[in-house]
């Protein structure tokens, strides 16, 4: 009789235990240490991803002038390029654009001392000339031996490399979220980019606006996503650019770490 | 009697055994997997309301056992969580859930839309990374079109198994997005006109939904 009641002690023991998170669980289970746990890591990650905006008023101001910018004139004018154009066709001529702006990625692989990401940006530019019909295909993503290790470079991400700081926020008009360093680094791509060297203006402004038109056609429709996703667009598409910047970064970093330059 | 009742224990205990040495990587591939499922089930259904209704209810279903909904929400309150009376909070979490199925659902019916067919192998875990002793990450490939988009989830561990609390898209992620954008309207006022402006926002959206 004992050894009967311990055993069912025992059987009662393990029903409890395991039964206990799914009766009692609901409030048990989000216990203080885990908000705790979690509080901490978004505390952290905002110190992090913090910037200033002294310029906020500014700032909201050009925010609202671009949309209107991106609704009043880019969206009809873009459907219309659509219309005339396939996808397919544009999505080859952002490619062919990418891959010109190859200057800006081998540059500043070079200036942040990495020689390796440096020789696979050449060889992806010239296979994606060669094989991919001026670089209106991508064969150079057909090369596994060629796949990035580090995000396409740019000369603001070469500025944090070196140590410089965001500055503050900055909304550029038709451009965007921006912030200071990225701004000035904005224009060391300009100057890298291959388009800027056309003769005569009239030629050199009418290929970069057709490059816009052509990515407005392609990427409007996920700026109008993310706007209509968020209860204040202002401070959405703010913490969209540095997060999106600083993972980058990240990446670089982790990179430079394992020594796979 | 008593077998039955050592049998009992013993599937129990087994059952028990299994969760606790559930990945959080196992998470995700039945997420995936069932997501998965649901869709090109889905894809079947001609008729475009009945096909909405088909797959909210069942992403509804499956979201519930992955996601840490409340968890979430409260994180995007950060310590401004405190300054909401009990009915807010309420109120405020259910809006929450509203507001990030909407969201995420008409983004997947856009993309539906495109693409007719959907496959398992266009998403791939790529790795898994334990943060402390009960968070994890989980990093994920989404192949669409001629990208691949990174997508990470991060995990916490309760007693029944790992849940979701945050998503990461590119890099961005998505509860820090809604924690900044929270603090800036309760910068300068009240829970109560906060709340105001999250509903005539989540409502907005399900008017536009009728309309459609």
């Amino acid at each position: 009789m004992k050894r009967r009641i311990s055993f069912y002690f025992v059987c009662i023991f393990f029903v409890v235990t395991v039964f206990s998170p799914s009766i009692y669980g609901q409030k048990d289970e989000l216990s203080d240490q885990i908000f705790q746990q979690l509080e901490e890591e978004y505390s952290q990650k905002e110190t992090k991803t913090k910037i200033a905006d002294p310029l906020e008023p500014f700032n909201r101001f050009m925010f609202k002038v671009n949309d209107m910018v991106y609704m009043v004139v880019f969206k009809p004018v873009s459907k219309v390029y659509s219309f005339v154009v396939p996808k397919e066709m544009r999505k080859c001529i952002e490619r062919a654009f990418d891959n010109l702006k190859f200057p800006i990625r081998f540059v500043n692989c070079l200036l942040q001392g990495r020689p390796k990401a440096a020789f696979k940006e050449s060889c992806r530019f010239v296979i994606n000339i060669v094989f991919g019909l001026f670089g209106l295909f991508p064969a150079a993503d057909g090369v596994k031996a060629l796949k990035r290790e580090v995000p396409p470079q740019d000369t603001g991400l070469t500025l944090a490399k070196w140590g410089v700081g965001h500055g503050f926020y900055i909304v550029l008009p038709i451009i965007g979220p921006c912030s200071l360093r990225d701004g000035i680094g904005k224009i060391g791509d300009f100057f890298l980019d291959p388009t800027t060297y056309l003769e005569p203006w009239e030629v050199r402004w009418g290929v970069k606006g057709e490059e816009k038109l052509n990515y407005a056609s392609l990427h409007l429709k996920e700026y109008e996503d993310l706007k209509k996703s968020s209860v204040d667009p202002y401070t959405a598409f703010k913490d969209f650019y540095i997060q999106y910047r600083e993972s980058l970064l990240k990446v670089n970093k982790n990179v430079s770490r394992e020594n796979l330059n | 009697m008593k077998k039955i009742v050592f049998f009992f224990s013993l599937f129990f205990l087994s059952y028990s055994f299994a969760f606790a040495k559930t990945q959080p990587k196992d998470v995700i591939n039945y997420y995936i997997d069932e997501v998965v499922k649901v869709i090109n089930n889905a894809q079947t259904i001609k008729n475009r309301e009945k096909k909405a209704l088909f797959l909210k209810k069942k992403l509804r279903e499956i979201g519930d056992k992955v996601f840490l909904f409340e968890v979430m929400a409260r994180m995007t309150l950060g310590y401004k969580w405190r300054t909401f009376s009990k009915e807010q909070k309420k109120e405020f979490k259910e809006l929450f859930i509203k507001f990030i199925e909407k969201n995420y659902f008409d983004k997947l019916l856009d993309y539906l839309e495109k693409k007719k067919s959907f496959f398992r192998k266009d998403i791939v875990i790529t790795g898994q990374k334990m943060l402390t002793d009960i968070k994890a990450e989980v990093s994920t490939i989404i192949k669409y079109e001629d990208k691949e988009i990174p997508v990470k989830y991060r995990l916490v561990r309760l007693k029944n198994g790992w849940k979701v609390y945050d998503v990461y898209v590119e890099g961005v992620g998505l509860i820090q997005n809604y924690r900044k954008q929270f603090r800036a309207l309760l910068r300068n006022r009240t829970p109560e006109e906060f709340l105001k402006i999250f509903k005539s926002k989540v409502e907005e959206e399900n008017k536009n939904e009728k309309k459609n």
